[in-house]
């Protein structure tokens, strides 16, 4: 959300972020500034409640700054790691990862999956993919890994939808153009 | 310490101390080495970009990485620039 000065677009930016963890997790999220840029992170990962009953394990980290657009500021990401893990022998061993991080040698934004295929192990493959949102994420959590909503369905829905939109309307880039061209 | 009206519920702003302890917890659960060992591994380009993809949870790590700086750091190099 655009905001008049450089503290409310960090504020507003988190807070709209913390929300929308809010539907998975009660955990705090720790935040680092540096500068202008600043990461928002879980360390521990955290600990999902699945409606099945068991556990799979939470680890976000979104590194962010705001720029100044036609007189109003707006946060921007940097990068992000959006990571589902579970834990097997006291180990946590990764299920799925969607990254994006331009600054390192791969620049598109890619998903790796733990499995394997007749040619060999997935993981460190990169899978092309669309820029994820993190509300994108925690639906594929809810919908695909049966992962517990805290909040009502109407409310989730709702917190998802309007960040999901507030996103969509913001975000300077979507896709990765170079992959089209 | 961070001003009151900037406070956001659910979002703890960490010292540079308290986010080197997260980066040598990650470290040593991901990589099973300390986090000063890594950054020093990082920074020296021991770690190629194909070691960073090569386990889950590295990349997370480098990325981590730079915000070990410290604050007073950062402003003293940006009044440089």
């Amino acid at each position: 959300m655009p905001a008049k000065n450089r503290n409310d677009a960090h504020s507003n930016f988190a807070r709209s972020f913390r929300e929308s963890l809010s539907v998975v997790t009660k955990s705090t999220l720790q935040m680092r500034v540096l500068g202008d840029e600043r990461v928002l992170y879980y360390e521990p990962p955290v600990k999902l409640q699945r409606t099945t009953g068991d556990h799979l394990y939470l680890t976000v980290i979104q590194t962010y700054s705001v720029i100044e657009t036609n007189d109003e500021f707006k946060a921007s990401t940097t990068s992000y790691n959006y990571e589902l893990w579970l834990k097997r022998d006291r180990e946590l061993a990764a299920i799925v990862e969607f990254h994006w991080h331009p600054s390192k040698e791969v620049k598109w934004p890619h998903v790796h999956v733990t499995g394997n295929s007749p040619e060999g192990a997935l993981e460190r493959k990169h899978f092309p993919t669309a820029r994820i949102s993190l509300e994108d994420f925690l639906r594929f959590l809810i919908r695909d890994y049966d992962i517990k909503a805290l909040p009502p369905y109407a409310t989730w829905k709702e917190i998802l939808t309007r960040n999901k939109r507030e996103f969509v309307t913001n975000a300077s880039w979507l896709y990765y153009e170079p992959l089209i061209s | 310490m961070p001003k009151a009206k900037n406070r956001i519920v659910g979002i703890k702003i960490v010292s540079a101390a308290g986010f080197r302890k997260a980066l040598d917890s990650r470290a040593r659960r991901v990589l099973g080495v300390s986090g000063s060992e890594f950054i020093k591994r990082y920074s020296s380009g021991s770690l190629g970009p194909r070691s960073l993809d090569r386990k889950p949870g590295t990349l997370a790590l480098a990325t981590l990485c730079s915000f070990t700086k410290d604050q007073s750091a950062s402003k003293k190099q940006k009044r440089r620039t």
